[in-house]
């Protein structure tokens, strides 16, 4: 066989390996950007959705233009979060701050983190769930966990992939401690809901 | 013969290089007016994005976001339905 056809020769292999690795990644990057974008939606349906009544007769609250989402740990969600800016939560618009578990040691950060209404825990080690869970602990906040091992640490709402599909499951428990109302609709479309110990 | 070759290549490329002229004129046009014009990347994805926000946690939760995994999972269930004659539908 000659030079020439060699080099075509592996040059349309070359093409061949390197065409079906770069859509398989394409493939897992548009997975996890649309889990995050459903998960987004997901996130303003709980908020739409939940009674803060720990803050009902709190006059800050009543008055705030805003319902303040803060996002712990490493944001999974790029700028996908952005669009909710645009939809509001009883009339509120909807702030969306950025924190990391390393922020959990500062008191400053502290503060901000409480003064939320609704926190995203990114997964994270165990530890950094129990470390937030404290710092949440019956403070009237609605805490959605990325993975379904943050309700057993005390979070109130959980998320999974089950089947393909993103699905959640919900701590009422730890709701009612914090004084959080869920609506009936989500614990009936919850996967799990644990309830009345 | 060499001729006929060369005419014939001289065509194939101002040919192929008017096709690509034509091409670009068209999008341009499609680009600068709007007419018929497909939404980029950030739109769409702009769209999407909202069309998610628009959806009820029912609709929600029947989005895969994950084919490979639902896939996965349709054919674990169809086996667990067929039991122990899964082997023949995979054949």
């Amino acid at each position: 066989m000659s030079k020439t056809a060699n080099n075509i020769i592996i040059w349309i292999l070359s093409i061949l390996i390197v065409i079906p690795a770069n859509a398989q990644q394409e493939l897992a990057e548009s997975a996890r950007d649309k889990e995050y974008k459903v998960k987004a939606a997901f996130v303003y349906n709980f908020m739409k959705f939940v009674e803060w009544e720990g803050l009902k007769d709190d006059k800050g609250f009543q008055e705030r233009k805003d319902v303040i989402l803060a996002v712990v740990g490493s944001n999974p969600f790029g700028n996908k979060l952005d669009s909710l800016k645009s939809k509001k939560i009883k009339d509120k618009a909807i702030t969306i701050k950025y924190y990391s578990y390393s922020d959990l040691d500062d008191n400053e950060k502290q503060k901000e983190i409480m003064e939320c209404h609704t926190v995203f825990a990114c997964t994270a080690a165990t530890a950094d769930y129990a470390l937030l869970q404290k710092l949440l602990d019956k403070k009237c906040i609605l805490s959605i966990g990325d993975d379904r091992k943050f309700i057993s640490a005390g979070g109130i709402i959980g998320f999974d992939i089950d089947n393909g599909k993103v699905c959640f499951d919900v701590n009422n428990n730890s709701a009612k401690e914090s004084d959080i109302k869920i609506n009936t609709k989500i614990l009936k479309l919850a996967r799990k809901v644990i309830k009345d110990k | 013969m060499r001729k006929l070759d060369n005419k014939l290549k001289i065509f194939l490329i101002v040919g192929i290089v008017s096709l690509c002229v034509l091409v670009t004129l068209v999008s341009k046009y499609d680009d600068v007016f709007g007419h018929n014009r497909l939404p980029d990347n950030n739109e769409r994805n702009n769209m999407i994005e909202n069309a998610y926000l628009d959806m009820s946690i029912e609709q929600l939760l029947e989005v895969v976001v994950d084919e490979t995994t639902s896939a996965a999972m349709s054919r674990e269930s169809l086996c667990k339905l067929m039991n122990d004659s899964c082997v023949d539908i995979i054949i």
